[in-house]
């Protein structure tokens, strides 16, 4: 009943949300019957009804062979990698540009950390190979000239994790730092005259005020990260790393993986498998995380 | 010409009053499998065909696809709309499309991609009775022996396209630097060699070679196997042109390349090894993401696989532009004499109507269109008196450096296929060689698919043991001595399970 109250004296707000809704049940609840799929031994021919149950055949060309441990580890490793140090290089470019007074200066530099989150990964993967080639590559060249031991980078499978988090920092930390910076010009102006008033230093204001009034925002979008904890971004390990065999000890992720699996076949229900292990587990990982937020900080938790 | 002029007139006039004919008479009676394949534009309802090929746009792609639209609206009442996809990306796509049902009518597929998966896992029609009814230029055009050899499990599930019995292959190398570094035409490997280490000698900043790691097939061990009859050594397909499984000879048996180490293979591998460490093999050979081929039009690199016999005048006047004076020329290790090499009389290509296609019935009626002279012409060779003009009967001059849309992903066959004017005698030797079936030795397992649904879970395991090492091997990357074993360790138990499945497959097709 109150709720039904609630619906009618919200109702302008609440029509706001039913576009977002709409979204959610047909990209996120309805593909949740797919998993289905996993099951069975899917024919398009058949359908989806008319295709065999076949239990948990499906999931075993992943899990009979140790691989799937290695990959595993790989997405969970990378992604962690690049949760954190996007986080952190979030948070001080949104931190630095906010004590930027001059305001031409702080939009072109706010122009310029954003721009490459617009930058497609196949160009990303042309730009790493400009880069880091063995033929006339443009490091390898600096390092000739300067006397230096040219490195087979695309033969040299531990530096890659650090490259590609490199990579995710310079692509995506501007796009979370703009996020960031939102909620800091909403914080009110009243803390931080109280807080100089006091004889507060810039640093301080910082590390009392900004960070703390910031931690809903930094947990929520650490929430999000984890959930997709068990998502490699197979548009980027492809688009960079390819099909080079020698680079995947350190960068083959599940999705890069499976991908290979499958292509000569096809199967629709392999994949899917694939998707579900993915999912069970990226759910464990944020009711997890959820619950460790709520022994930390009971206000902060998404749920 | 003139006679040519003449012969499309009559046929057009033909086609215009068969068509006439079909709408005044008694209303529908204009039969399926009527010669021309004109069944009364007015009685068909408008239909845009989505047809998915793999290649490139070329310059006038829109001034020929509207002459093809314009006539297919006059005859047939339909237009057609092609998604042309890079080759790079062909595997990745087209799956995505076949996995997604998204709404495509004809599609492309090969041995080499996925054919046979997609056909036995039901993504494909059968295409008898549609050509029965609605194809009588397809199957004319193609002799019976191509049909019975390209059935998967009896069924045709693709229109087989080639006009040859086995493909054109050949390594372009540049004839300029070759005469620049004082060296005699290439007739074999060895001088082949020699060519290659010149270059690299040279100092001249150009990659002496680069084979194509991201397609099997191009890996160096594997261009140079084919052509070797001396063992006659050729892929199972069960993954892609994979040599990890192999036939050798004619005797029905499936070789594992572990068990084996096969002593022509193994020795290529360490060639190519050697030819990597010396840096005649581009020591971005794995990551490489331009097209060989293009590559070597850029004057960067001196030494390609290429799947024709001899060099197309576009690319030497491409080159020419770069470099003054380049002149590709190809070298060609393959084996002119009658019986050594094997045919499955397998083509290489086929183009397919898609299971879940809402247009079939005109999807064919299509095929049979591009199967008749005149269109195979604009198809292939773009607008006549523009682009190219007839020479003869079988042959064709190129009147500027634009051509048509589509070939080899569509329509080609031996009947209607013309040969460039300016083919030198040396190249039409080898490109009229492989034309005549007799020329080759029948392969004991012609006819023959391995369906891997029995090994699905094996296949997909193998396929990402490979990725790590094959490309690396097979182009001289990664050390044999040190990855052999490890790949061995990793791959040999999987391998061996389908390498029995498919020894299993075999006996029971040899014993009918």
């Amino acid at each position: 009943m109150r709720m039904l109250k609630d619906l009618v004296k919200h109702r302008n707000l609440y029509t706001m949300a039913i576009p977002g809704i709409i979204f959610l049940v047909v990209f996120s609840y309805i593909p949740l019957a797919g998993h289905l799929l996993a099951f069975k031994d899917f024919k398009i021919s058949q359908g989806i009804w008319g295709s065999d149950w076949v239990g948990l055949d499906n999931f075993r060309f992943f899990f009979s062979n140790r691989d799937w441990l290695q990959v595993t580890f790989n997405t969970i490793y990378l992604n962690a990698l690049f949760i954190i140090f996007e986080m952190v290089f979030a948070l001080l470019i949104a931190l630095f540009l906010n004590e930027i007074r001059m305001k031409w200066f702080k939009r072109t530099i706010q122009s310029v950390v954003f721009l490459p989150y617009f930058i497609s990964w196949v160009v990303v993967g042309y730009m790493a190979f400009i880069l880091f080639n063995n033929t006339d590559g443009l490091i390898n060249s600096v390092l000739n000239r300067s006397g230096l031991q040219a490195v087979d980078w695309y033969q040299t499978p531990w530096v890659w994790p650090i490259i590609l988090t490199l990579t995710r920092i310079w692509k995506s930390a501007g796009y979370y730092s703009i996020i960031l910076l939102a909620a800091i010009t909403g914080f009110s102006a009243d803390y931080y005259e109280s807080a100089r008033l006091d004889g507060a230093t810039r640093i301080q204001l910082m590390r009392y005020i900004t960070l703390p009034l910031l931690k809903p925002q930094i947990i929520i979008l650490l929430l999000l990260g984890v959930g997709r904890i068990f998502y490699g971004d197979f548009g980027m390990i492809y688009g960079i790393i390819g099909d080079n065999g020698i680079l995947f000890p350190t960068t083959d992720v599940i999705d890069t993986y499976s991908y290979r699996a499958l292509r000569q076949l096809g199967n629709f229900s392999m994949s899917s498998a694939i998707v579900f292990y993915q999912s069970i587990m990226g759910l464990i990982a944020v009711v997890s995380f959820n619950a460790l937020v709520r022994k930390i900080d009971k206000d902060s938790r998404l749920f | 010409m003139v006679k040519s002029k003449l012969r499309f007139l009559v046929t057009a006039l033909l086609g215009l009053a068969i068509t006439l004919s079909g709408c005044s008479g008694d209303g529908g009676n204009a039969s399926g499998s009527n010669k021309s394949g004109e069944n009364g534009a007015p009685s068909l309802e408008p239909v845009t065909l989505e047809v998915v090929v793999p290649g490139a746009k070329g310059a006038n792609y829109d001034e020929v696809l509207a002459e093809v639209n314009k006539r297919l609206k006059a005859e047939m009442n339909t237009q057609v709309k092609f998604t042309i996809i890079d080759f790079a990306d062909l595997n990745q796509k087209t799956n995505v499309m076949l996995a997604s049902g998204e709404s495509v009518d004809l599609i492309f597929d090969a041995p080499w991609l996925h054919l046979d998966t997609m056909a036995s896992q039901g993504y494909y029609e059968e295409l008898s009775e549609l050509l029965d009814q609605y194809g009588p230029n397809v199957k004319e055009t193609r002799p019976q022996q191509m049909w019975d050899a390209n059935k998967i499990n009896g069924s045709i599930y693709g229109v087989p396209l080639g006009s040859a019995y086995t493909q054109q292959r050949s390594v372009f190398i540049r004839k300029d630097l070759r005469e620049q570094l004082n060296l005699q035409p290439v007739k074999t490997y060895e001088e082949l060699k020699a060519y290659l280490y010149a270059v690299r000698d040279s100092n001249s900043g150009i990659t002496p070679l680069l084979a194509g790691a991201d397609d099997v097939t191009y890996s160096w061990v594997n261009w140079l196997i084919r052509d070797d009859t001396s063992v006659n050594i050729r892929p199972t397909n069960f993954a892609g042109a994979s040599l990890m499984l192999y036939y050798k000879g004619n005797d029905g048996k499936v070789y594992n390349f572990f068990e084996t180490q096969e002593p022509k293979i193994w020795s290529n591998i360490q060639d190519v090894r050697k030819l990597f460490v010396d840096k005649v093999m581009s020591q971005d050979v794995l990551t490489n993401k331009s097209n060989p081929a293009e590559m070597q039009l850029q004057n960067k690199v001196a030494a390609t696989p290429q799947m024709v016999f001899g060099a197309p005048k576009a690319y030497n006047d491409q080159l020419k532009q770069v470099v003054e004076g380049g002149e590709l020329e190809a070298v060609r290790l393959f084996d002119l004499t009658p019986g050594k090499n094997l045919s499955n009389f397998k083509m290489d290509n086929f183009i397919c109507i898609v299971k879940t296609s809402k247009h079939k019935e005109r999807a064919m009626m299509f095929l049979d269109w591009a199967n008749r002279q005149e269109n195979y012409d604009l198809l292939e060779h773009g607008i006549e008196g523009v682009n190219w003009k007839q020479v003869g009967e079988h042959q064709y001059e190129t009147l500027n450096n634009d051509s048509g849309i589509v070939s080899f992903q569509l329509m080609l066959n031996p009947t209607l296929e013309r040969e460039w004017v300016g083919t030198d005698e040396e190249t039409q030797k080898y490109t009229q060689f492989i034309t005549e079936a007799d020329n080759f030795t029948k392969d004991v397992m012609t006819g023959f698919t391995f369906d891997p649904t029995p090994v699905k879970n094996e296949v997909a395991q193998f396929a990402t043991i490979q990725a790590k090492y094959y490309s690396g091997l097979f182009n001289g990357a990664l050390d044999p001595d040190e990855y052999f074993a490890k790949f061995k360790a990793e791959g040999e138990a999987v391998l061996e399970k389908i390498q029995k499945e498919l020894q299993n497959q075999v006996d029971a097709f040899l014993a009918k």
